[in-house]
């Protein structure tokens, strides 16, 4: 599903330079998910936002879903990753002003991919169909992440990449946020990449990974 | 001060250290508010510094005005007679309007500089003891109107003729000629200069007058304010040659001057008043900016007392500031719009006044306490709340204390328009007109959050099935508490655009209306020095009436009754108000038992007058009822009224003197009727040129709605940097969020057509409000403030085509700050997006 092919990537943090990628490559396959652990500052976020094509490499290639992305203008890179990739957030990033429905919706309808019955039906699965009307603020932060989710697979991407999608939630909110967050994703055949400090999480996952001093290893 | 104090002061500043650009934008409201207010405040204080010279110089404009009970002019031994009766102040006046040998027009004027009450010279040591200390080129001359050097060679034989560049251009007159005039006498020798109230006069000694006119008699004698025991021995001592006139009554073009400064004064505040709101936004950001480190301080034990300490003097630092920079960005402002105000005062007083503005330094500490004052608490109040309420408690309420707040607000709009509607009939002084102004102005702020709400929640109801509209809609209800204060100062900037506007277009169609009917003469003679015969029979008069007025009181208050030629072009059917249809016929006949008139709006509004209702008048043969037919305007007169045919005035009023002609002169004759009415003997003081009237009625103002329009303008600025700082407000606070719609794969054009169209939307409602609420302001200036203040009224006239430039100025303006605010937007948002997954 993509590719990093021999990537370096670091930046300055006042005199320190962390290198959060060292000649690293990493293949993941559709439908396959990983968690992606590593202490803080080991550049998880960064390798993230590189993955996404919210952030750019000082060397080597990514490639998604056999795009090189570098190679994207921006405005392409936008609509790639508006058709192609599902972003989920700690703090959620709803929109406040929009109801649960159309904050899910959202990126669907600007991809131009909404299908209400599968709409409906993700609302189901996640359990949030009864709250389809409520604002975010409305929302509590379990229910707001299960909408993220909803708004990341709604318009069927072949990549979804959450970064600590429960590091606001419970410990039992997060176990039945990141089981219906795995379901969903195989469900639309998404490959799936979690960030996460946590174990417990990275346990819900078919593979960890470990990102330090600019490489990863298998746990 | 406390160490604490000063800790947290330091850490609360070192966020501008960070930010400048938020520093920037509380002194960019501090300095326009304050710089406005202060530019319009000085401007006022050296107009009226000006008037008050101007009031001093010359018997053109000195209060009162002394003339011969039966000849055109005065005898000097009477001057003399009453120096020595200790009217010292008395000065003589000579006016001449003559024709050149070529057959030019001018004009002369002649004083006798010695007697001239001074300014800053006590008038008493003018008398005839002090001459011998005053013929010197120094002394307390240097600090009168004709100042500076040469004004003895003015005052001794072979003397000057002081004539102003313009005129000896005019009559093609070099330094060291003598004019002559076309009966032969030669003037004395020509300097080329002018002083400062000269305007197109030649000016001589009134000794080289006399010689030269060969006369021992002047146009009038001129006096500054007398007390009224000073008019009561003038009365006893030479009431029975002289008369004491107040010029000041004669025509109160002062009253002009005083809505000009009142609207200066209203505009300036308006100013201020805006300033305030960019300051209020930019005090909200960086508070907000400063929530956490505000709590910080407080988690690390800092007192309540210290954070508030530090919050206040931060205050008082940005409010010194502020208003210092004011200040001095008033001086190029006040001599930038001060050419305006000259060329009004020009026009009013005839008074070369410097453009520039004279420096006051009472006014400026008086502008910068009032500054200080104000924008202290301006700055005080947010700041207090904020450090009162502890942060996450503001942002968990935040949502349902904004909506609590807009319906309190909504609540209070309503309530101030009621009061407005119910308070109308019983406000009876000036400053409950103005309360009602301020009340129309504080229920638009207040009605427009729900009003823009509503439209916004209408909207994404009526396009329930449009995704992105819905979105647009809604997003409206998210910027607007960033836009709240900004689209507040549009909205007030507008509605006193929209209301003076129509108040200065009203006033100047009905001011034209009125002198082009009333003052449809081309000439006004004083009446007594010329007779009917004589008049008709000049090649230069088309058409000649006369009026004749007497005098008598209503009400406590003086009333003229005008005698008025049925059919003279100056007064017909169309200048009569609520008349019947057959009132002016019937006003035409009179009537033997129930004399009829029509009477002024003064007399409807100041003494309850309907049409119908009969008042009692004295006249010569008794009192006497008059059924008052109709009204009519009666622009600026401070005095009741009433228009009676003269047939029935003569029966009525017999002795009463004839108050003068209205003369109508052919095309192009109007120098030929100059000259003849000088032919005929009378002086230039005796007639009245009503075009001059009507150009400087006109000219007037145009230069008080220039004046006006400056301001408007700068305050619409003003708004515009509001909106523009509101927006980059926008930008900042939701960064987050924008970068999250472009992580979503949003399009440019997407996200600025969802970001923009909020600001489009508010601002259409903000037109849509402002639009009724200025016309609701300008019916209310014009009907009660004018209505209480003068006890006239005119035809409200709303514009369309002012208004259409108003709001297209408006659109221009904030699309402008909307593509200013948002050119970095790009870049912003690109970078934000890197740190979205990490905050």
């Amino acid at each position: 599903m993509f590719e990093l092919k021999h990537i370096d990537k670091s930046f300055r943090d006042r005199d320190d330079v962390i290198h959060v990628a060292r000649d690293l490559s990493w293949c993941l396959g559709p439908g396959e998910s990983v968690a992606l652990m590593g202490e803080s500052g080991a550049g998880k976020t960064t390798l993230m936002n590189v993955i996404a094509g919210l952030d750019t490499v000082d060397e080597g290639e990514v490639w998604v879903d056999g795009v090189h992305i570098a190679e994207l203008s921006h405005s392409e890179l936008t609509a790639f990753r508006r058709d192609h990739i599902g972003l989920i957030f700690q703090k959620f990033h709803l929109v406040p002003s929009l109801s649960a429905w159309d904050n899910a919706a959202l990126q669907a309808r600007l991809a131009g991919v909404f299908d209400n019955r599968f709409a409906s039906n993700l609302f189901d699965t996640l359990g949030i169909d009864h709250l389809a009307h409520r604002r975010p603020s409305q929302l509590s932060g379990g229910q707001q992440q299960r909408v993220a989710i909803a708004r990341a697979l709604m318009h069927r991407p072949k990549l979804v990449l959450a970064d600590e999608p429960t590091g606001n939630l419970d410990e039992a909110t997060s176990n039945a946020v990141i089981d219906l967050l795995v379901t969903a994703a195989s469900d639309v055949g998404a490959t799936l990449v979690v960030v996460t400090h946590s174990s417990a999480i990275a346990n819900h996952l078919s593979h960890v990974m470990r990102l330090g001093s600019g490489a990863l290893t298998p746990v | 001060m406390t160490r604490a104090t000063l800790v947290t002061l330091a850490t609360t500043l070192a966020f501008y250290r960070q930010s400048p650009l938020q520093g920037l934008f509380v002194l960019t409201g501090l300095v326009l508010g304050c710089g406005l207010y202060t530019a319009v405040a000085q401007i006022n204080a050296s107009a009226k510094a000006s008037y008050a010279q101007a009031d001093e110089i010359l018997g053109a404009s000195a209060q009162w005005r002394i003339t011969d009970r039966i000849s055109t002019d005065v005898a000097v031994n009477d001057y003399i007679r009453l120096r020595r009766a200790g009217f010292t102040n008395v000065y003589p006046v000579i006016e001449k309007r003559l024709a050149s040998r070529d057959g030019a027009l001018i004009s002369i004027i002649a004083t006798d500089l010695l007697a001239l009450p001074l300014m800053g010279v006590d008038g008493a040591s003018a008398d005839d003891s002090s001459f011998g200390e005053r013929d010197s080129d120094e002394g307390p001359f240097d600090e009168s109107p004709f100042g500076g050097s040469g004004w003895s060679r003015l005052t001794q034989s072979p003397y000057e003729a002081w004539i102003p560049a313009q005129t000896a251009e005019r009559l093609g007159v070099t330094e060291g000629q003598q004019i002559q005039l076309r009966e032969g006498t030669v003037l004395p020798p020509a300097v080329i200069r002018s002083q400062p109230q000269q305007r197109d006069q030649i000016f001589i000694d009134l000794g080289a007058a006399l010689s030269i006119f060969e006369t021992d008699r002047v146009s009038y004698l001129a006096a500054p304010p007398l007390t009224p025991s000073e008019q009561d021995r003038f009365i006893d001592q030479f009431g029975d040659r002289l008369v004491l006139s107040n010029q000041s009554e004669a025509l109160d073009l002062t009253q002009l001057t005083q809505s000009l400064h009142t609207n200066l004064t209203a505009l300036g505040l308006l100013s201020f008043v805006v300033g305030t709101f960019i300051v209020f936004n930019a005090v909200n950001f960086s508070l907000h900016a400063r929530q956490h480190t505000l709590r910080v301080l407080r988690d690390l034990g800092a007192m309540r007392q210290s954070v508030i300490a530090a919050i206040a003097i931060e205050s008082l630092i940005w409010a010194a500031t502020g208003a210092l920079l004011g200040t001095l960005l008033a001086q190029p402002l006040s001599a930038a719009l001060m050419p305006a105000v000259a060329a009004t005062m020009q026009n009013i007083y005839g008074a070369s006044v410097s453009s520039l503005p004279v420096f006051n330094a009472g006014l400026f500490w008086e502008a910068l306490l009032l500054a200080l004052a104000g924008l202290t608490l301006a700055l005080v109040v947010p700041l207090l709340r904020a450090a009162v309420v502890r942060s996450e408690d503001s942002s968990a309420k935040a949502e349902a204390l904004l909506s609590k707040r807009d319906m309190a607000s909504a609540g209070v709009g309503i309530s101030l328009l009621v009061i407005t509607y119910l308070g109308y009939p019983m406000a009876t002084s000036v400053l409950q007109g103005f309360a009602l102004l301020a009340m129309v102005l504080f229920a638009g702020i207040a009605l427009l959050p729900v009003t823009i709400l509503l439209v916004a929640a209408l909207g994404r109801a009526g396009l329930q099935h449009h995704w992105l509209a819905r979105w647009a809609f809604a997003d409206v209800s998210l910027q607007f508490p960033h836009l709240r204060l900004a689209m507040m100062a549009l909205l007030l900037t507008l509605i006193a655009n929209i209301g003076v506007t129509s108040l200065v277009g009203s006033f100047r169609l009905a001011l034209t209306d009125w002198l082009e009917t009333r003052l449809s003469a081309d000439f006004y003679v004083t009446a007594g020095v010329i007779n009917a015969d004589t008049i008709a029979g000049e090649a230069w008069v088309r058409s000649a009436h006369r009026r004749v007025v007497a005098e008598t009181s209503f009400a406590g208050r003086t009333m003229t009754v005008v005698g008025v030629d049925v059919g003279a072009p100056d007064f017909g059917p169309a200048n009569v108000i609520d008349g019947a249809p057959n009132s002016f016929i019937d006003w035409s006949l009179g009537s033997g038992k129930i004399e009829r008139v029509f009477a002024n709006e003064q007399l409807r509004y100041l003494a309850g007058v309907k049409v119908g209702d009969t008042i009692a008048l004295e006249t010569e043969l008794g009192a006497r009822l008059f059924e008052v037919l109709g009204f009519f305007h009666d622009y600026g007169n401070v005095n009741f009224s009433v228009h009676l045919p003269s047939h029935r005035f003569n029966k009525l009023y017999s002795s009463a003197k004839p108050q003068g002609w209205g003369l109508w002169i052919p095309d192009d004759e109007q120098e030929a009727a100059e000259l003849g009415l000088s032919e005929l003997g009378l002086e230039p003081t005796q007639w009245v040129s009503q075009g001059d009237v009507l150009a400087l009625s006109l000219a007037i103002f145009d230069r008080t709605f220039a004046i006006t329009r400056a301001l408007n303008t700068l305050t619409l600025l003003v708004a515009a940097v509001a909106i523009f700082t509101s927006l980059l407000a926008v930008y900042q606070f939701r960064r987050p969020e924008y970068a999250l719609w472009r992580s979503l794969g949003m399009s440019w054009s997407v996200f600025f057509a969802v970001s923009g169209f909020s600001i489009v939307l508010m601002t259409i409602v903000v037109m849509a409000l402002a639009l009724p609420l200025g016309v609701a302001l300008s019916w209310l200036l014009i009907h009660k403030i004018n209505v209480i203040s003068f006890g006239w009224t005119m035809p409200v006239i709303v514009a369309r085509e002012p208004i259409i430039f108003l709001f297209s100025v408006v659109v221009v303006m904030v699309v402008a700050a909307f593509v200013l605010a948002s050119i970095r937007q790009r870049t912003v948002v690109n970078t934000a997006l890197k740190s979205l997954a990490g905050d």
